[in-house]
């Protein structure tokens, strides 16, 4: 059977990591499954399953291991198999995976106003905000503040190695709000000067600890030491239930022509990762769509989260290099 | 003024103003530069030179950053000139005694580095890794020593932006056949965790046992202590700034904001922080010195036995209110 023209797209997209950020990737994945799913015959439920199961497979092979995508496979995924379960009709069946795709994109669509109304909370008028990198979520946080009338000002240095740090100087001065840069280095002078800081992560795990940009630890630590309250702002997309049965990151070397010309040499070896891990104890609270929580409370909503036993199976494999 | 400076004295300045000078070999030309203005003064009197080497020193303050070694060389010149005015010095007396000051911190000098070099080299074993910061050539000192001493070790460190200083170090090290991993600043904190030690040079020793090192620094030790790696400041005690004794404080320099932006575009942004930060004695396991392994809190006794003067006192404290930028004490 040939595949459906919007899966080919979205995996060509993903796999050539034309999408944005986490979390439009797991918008442009669900419409891409909602497509198929409309158009698929749905009088034979187990050929509708296997078509969607084929798909998600595909997906799977190129989908690096974001949380916001997962959870969207797993969301799913999951759906099909309780339809299975209660020997669904292929109608019936159809109907439910169109409705939790449904309401995957309106998650989607709306979390991050909710997150930036209960983070602009944090944000007091007069206060100097350090935040780590970029985030389009963070950005959301001072645009509802600054949408509240609150005065502030924005600190925020390079993030090295692809300079992140620029694009929220360059979004802040967009918005019209206040701005001062400095190196990565500096964030042991900038971050005690601040009230309040705020990232954004691209996970959340399951026991509590939170997968930032790089650089983002030794800012946390700096801030408990310091005493300045540390957010985290991550819709519960981010939230990654994969880590519940123990599946680790993946996270992608700094290449060495980030750091160094090809003249340097060899002798150096150029080591590091781009993402690194922050635990618990330094984070105030992660701010999510459903509120403020402990990140070591995060599990009890990954508990509720709809898991597919066949997409971890799956990404066992894949974690293994079955896949 | 500049102009009727001697041709040293000029030089020197021009090498602050080119950021040539490392801290502790500023301390050392700054110390030559002010004995050979002594030596090579046409002055008839005591009187005449001490105004001589005041002006040398003025025009030396004028130029430079706070770093402790030339603050302290200039201590240790003015306060000779001043005891010799007070005991009544003849001109070619005070000459010959700045002579034998001079070839005394020269053995002091090199004793010192040797010294340090030795007791750092003891903190290094075989098959440790070793994380640095930045580049500094006491630690340079430490390292090379412990690889002609036969010990096999790897050493980690980090670009240290703005200047990079350690791509320098790796570069360096790489030609002593130390192996040498390198990555971002962002990275240290994953650098850092599988170190046996880290090891920093200083600027400056406050009289409180804080570190004033390169920015970044900090969070890096920081980061060693929630790991549990000591962190270990190689400094001689020429590194000690005797001014924070007396409370006053060292002037840290700004970045340059084509330190952040090259372009110098984005003209509504300003560029924040300074180039050294300040390592609380707290996060410090040891100084390595020429007088062994101390706890930073014990420095201030031994800047107790610096000379100093009440002159020096009210000079540097107006040059130090003169700097605008942020202080540490």
């Amino acid at each position: 059977m040939s595949k459906h023209p919007a899966i080919l797209e979205v995996v060509q997209r993903v796999r050539t990591d034309v999408i944005g950020g986490a979390a439009d990737t797991a918008k442009e994945i669900t419409t891409a499954l909602a497509t198929l799913i409309r158009d698929t015959d749905g009088s034979n439920p187990s050929s509708l399953a296997m078509v969607i199961e084929e798909a998600v497979t595909d997906i799977l092979r190129v989908t690096p291991s974001l949380a916001p995508p997962l959870n969207a496979l797993h969301k799913v995924m999951g759906v099909l198999e309780e339809a299975q379960a209660d020997s669904l009709s292929g109608g019936e069946t159809r109907t439910s995976l169109l409705a939790a795709c449904e309401s995957l994109l309106q998650v989607i669509a709306g979390a991050r106003d909710k997150v930036a109304q209960y983070g602009a909370e944090k944000i007091r008028d007069g206060d100097v905000v350090f935040t780590y990198s970029m985030s389009s979520t963070v950005w959301a946080v001072f645009l509802s503040a600054k949408a509240r009338g609150k005065r502030f000002r924005v600190l925020v240095t390079e993030s090295r190695p692809a300079n992140e740090g620029m694009w929220t100087v360059d979004e802040m001065v967009k918005a019209g709000i206040d701005v001062g840069v400095s190196v990565d280095a500096c964030i042991g002078e900038l971050v005690p000067q601040s009230d309040v800081v705020f990232v954004g992560a691209d996970a959340v795990s399951s026991h509590g600890t939170v997968l930032c940009k790089v650089g983002s630890y030794p800012t946390a630590l700096i801030a408990k030491a310091h005493g300045v309250p540390y957010y985290v702002a991550a819709d519960t997309l981010k939230f990654d239930p994969t880590t519940l049965i123990g599946l680790p990151w993946k996270v992608e070397p700094i290449h060495r022509d980030e750091v160094l010309t090809k003249a340097y040499p060899d002798q150096v070896s150029v080591v590091g990762k781009v993402f690194d891990e922050t635990p618990p104890e330094l984070i105030t609270a992660v701010i999510s769509e459903v509120g403020l929580l402990h990140p070591s409370a995060c599990v009890t909503l990954m508990w509720q989260m709809k898991m597919s036993k066949k997409l971890n199976e799956l990404l066992l494999k894949r974690s293994s290099g079955e896949i | 003024m500049c102009s009727q400076q001697h041709p040293a004295v000029m030089e020197v300045a021009r090498k602050f103003r080119a950021l040539e000078l490392h801290a502790a070999r500023a301390g050392r030309e700054v110390f030559e530069t002010l004995v050979q203005v002594v030596l090579d003064s046409p002055a008839r009197d005591s009187a005449a030179l001490a105004t001589e080497i005041e002006q040398a020193v003025d025009a030396l303050l004028g130029a430079m950053p706070a770093y402790a070694p030339p603050l302290n060389a200039i201590c240790r010149v003015s306060t000779l000139a001043e005891a010799g005015l007070r005991n009544g010095l003849p001109v070619q007396e005070l000459k010959t005694a700045f002579n034998e000051e001079r070839n005394r911190f020269r053995l002091w000098s090199q004793e010192a580095r040797e010294k340090t070099a030795l007791v750092g080299a003891e903190l290094i074993r075989q098959g440790h890794k070793v994380f640095t910061f930045t580049f500094g050539e006491t630690v340079m000192r430490v390292l090379s020593e412990a690889v002609g001493q036969g010990k096999a070790f790897r050493v980690r460190v980090t670009e240290s932006s703005p200047n990079r200083d350690g791509v320098q170090t790796a570069s360096a090290l790489a030609e002593i056949g130390v192996p040498v991993e390198l990555s971002i600043d962002a990275c240290m904190a994953e650098l850092i965790a599988g170190c046996d030690l880290m090891l920093v040079g200083a600027e400056a020793i406050t009289a409180v046992g804080s570190a004033v090192c390169k920015v970044g620094t900090y969070p890096a030790a920081l980061v060693a202590r929630a790991n549990n790696v000591p962190v270990y400041v190689v400094v001689d005690s020429s590194k000690f700034n005797l001014l924070s004794l007396y409370s006053i404080p060292l002037v840290l320099d700004h970045l340059r904001r084509q330190d952040v932006l090259p372009n110098n575009d984005r003209p509504d942004v300003q560029v924040e922080g300074h180039l050294f930060d300040e390592t609380p004695q707290t996060l410090i396991s040891a100084l390595v010195t020429e007088r062994g392994l101390m706890h930073p809190v014990a420095a201030a006794a031994l800047m107790r036995e610096l000379p100093f003067s009440s002159h020096l006192f009210q000079k540097l404290s107006a040059w130090s209110l003169s700097k605008e930028s942020l202080s540490v004490t």
